[in-house]
């Protein structure tokens, strides 16, 4: 069995060269072709002076090209730092200078990165000679990729995965599914995101195919795809489920001869619409997983037999550890209605936080245990159950938002007088962060200005789907904010 | 402003519709705008836009959503 996806890879590019690896809009990529490319572009990125250790920061596309540079970086003995790619050029100089980044791979140099690379050039340097048999690759234990959280706090956390628990984790995803080797399953997930690069893992380490998408915004060109590659499994957060029966529900049903399972991660599921697509694909497996940036998947259930209740995550998932503690790190006793902070130990979990020694003391314990932002505890049927998160941060679309960070960077804004992020319900998303602010006559700041200088400094999931202009905003007797009005 | 106009900048207030494209390319807009648009766009013109015809290109600009649009009016 290899340790690393990229021996994996390299195995499969050997023993089935030309099985199709990654597919994508009009282009399909063997594991020969793939692993040419990656292969090529580390060597590249060597050349230009990227040393084993070194952060690349990667702009992250739904394309071969990025997750091919993701690779390449990795096989260098560097770490592979994928970053969203709707983000501004003053947010990415600020990660490259946090993460003290060696090099960028982008569409536009836009940091004071020592080293540029475009991400455009990744096939350019594909390697073209016969394939070398002496590869070093990167252990188990050397950290390979840094991926951001928001988590419970304001400020992006820079998540250190190890090689060995990337590969841990693609291997507790495939179980999940069975572990079938002919699986064509399409990602519509960012491949940033911490969901989609275990699952991209998973199918690279058992040798199957992933089709990229961009999803529910590509939906003409997704359900084409579906057709033309014989997709048997479907990545998506519980948004795009949304949106998929809510304007296409007769196309989507006619997939589910295709469709074996769907595969749901990133947020809580959405009852009625986990009905609905059993009603439409009784025969196809409706899978919903749980886990954090730090920990990985470590708890699925299937919606359906399982039953439909989106607080409950189901069982574990692979080989781990599960305790429930206190705010201080105290294991605690659980019941429904006092629950704990779900601690889960594992070889998927994170080696801790780039660059913040104390803040992952607090966040992993001594002896292995990382502790999440998740309330919950063990229900009577052996599941886990959920029952709220550490406050200040919420899950939109499948993506963390922290309230604290929205109204800290809105109230900096010149004419800003006062400000509030509140959660507000929302049909399609469960909740959504709402901002209101106070600012005098003749500032200049209407809901558009705000929005723009939002837009400057944060990623666009982040951004407040409602922006509104109060007179001021109303307070408790104790001066903080009186967010019940505001909710209405 | 003619009538598409008004409607995309009341759906979508963020976007200067008149001068801005490339809107899914830049991250200008995102699935829930592009989602919000089909359905004031289907409300307003009684019309309901199919499945293959949600791609990013029909909503890179008001000038593409307007040739899409003919289609079906």
């Amino acid at each position: 069995m290899c340790e690393t996806i990229l021996e994996s890879i390299c195995a499969h590019a050997r023993q089935a060269a030309e099985r199709p690896c990654l597919i994508e809009r009009g282009e399909v990529w063997t594991y020969a072709a793939y692993w040419r490319m990656i292969l090529g572009f580390s060597r590249r990125l060597q050349s230009l002076g990227v040393e084993p250790g070194e952060v690349v920061v990667v702009a992250a596309k739904q394309t071969a090209l990025f997750l091919a540079a993701g690779e390449a970086v990795r096989l260098a003995g560097a770490v592979f730092a994928p970053i969203e790619q709707s983000i501004g050029a003053d947010r990415v100089r600020a990660l490259v200078r946090m993460l003290n980044a060696r090099a960028l791979v982008a569409d536009e140099n836009i940091a004071d990165c020592p080293i540029f690379a475009r991400l455009a050039d990744v096939r350019a340097h594909a390697h073209r000679d016969n394939l070398p048999t002496d590869i070093e690759f990167p252990g188990a234990d050397s950290v390979t990729d840094i991926l951001f959280t928001s988590g419970s706090t304001d400020k992006p956390k820079a998540v250190e995965v190890t090689a060995g628990a990337m590969a841990a984790r693609g291997l507790a995803h495939m179980e999940a599914v069975g572990d079938p080797p002919d699986a064509v399953e399409m990602l519509t997930v960012p491949l940033n995101h911490s969901f989609a690069t275990s699952v991209y893992a998973g199918l690279m380490r058992t040798g199957a195919t992933a089709v990229l998408s961009s999803g529910v915004m590509d939906l003409g060109q997704m359900y084409r795809m579906i057709d033309e590659h014989r997709v048997t499994g479907l990545c998506l957060v519980p948004a795009a489920l949304s949106l998929i029966l809510k304007y296409s529900q007769d196309r989507f049903a006619g997939c589910a001869e295709k469709l074996r399972y769907l595969r749901m991660g990133g947020a809580k599921p959405i009852e009625g619409d986990a009905r609905r697509a059993h009603a439409l694909m009784p025969d196809t497996r409706i899978l919903n997983v749980y886990g954090a940036t730090e920990t990985g998947t470590v708890f699925g259930a299937e919606l359906g037999p399982d039953g439909f209740d989106p607080a409950c995550v189901g069982r574990s998932v692979g080989e781990l550890t599960l305790k429930f503690v206190d705010a201080e790190g105290r294991e605690v006793d659980v019941s429904r209605e006092a629950p704990g902070y779900v601690a889960i130990r594992s070889a998927r979990n994170m080696r801790g936080y780039f660059g913040n020694p104390a803040l992952t003391k607090s966040a992993l314990s001594a002896d292995g245990f990382v502790r999440t932002c998740d309330l919950g505890y063990l229900g009577a049927d052996g599941k886990l159950h959920l029952a709220g998160r550490e406050g200040g941060v919420l899950c939109v679309g499948g993506f963390m938002v922290s309230l604290d960070e929205l109204e800290r960077i809105a109230r900096s804004m010149d004419g800003v007088e006062d400000c509030a992020c509140v959660a507000v319900d929302d049909d399609l998303l469960g909740q959504i962060p709402a901002l209101y602010y106070a600012a005098p006559e003749g500032s200049g700041v209407g809901p558009q200005e705000l929005r723009a200088f939002l837009e400057a400094k944060l990623e666009r999931f982040k951004l407040p789907r409602r922006i509104e202009r109060l007179e001021r905003i109303p307070k408790l007797y104790n001066g903080k904010t009186d967010v019940r009005a505001l909710r209405g | 402003m003619d009538e598409l106009l008004e409607l995309l900048q009341r759906a979508v207030p963020h976007v200067d519709w008149r001068n801005e494209d490339d809107l899914i390319g830049r991250g200008r807009l995102d699935s829930l705008d592009v989602f919000g648009l089909i359905g004031e766009l289907g409300a307003n013109y009684g019309i309901r836009i199919l499945p293959e015809d949600i791609l990013p290109e029909h909503f890179s600009s008001a000038g593409a959503i307007r040739a899409f649009l003919a289609k079906y009016l």
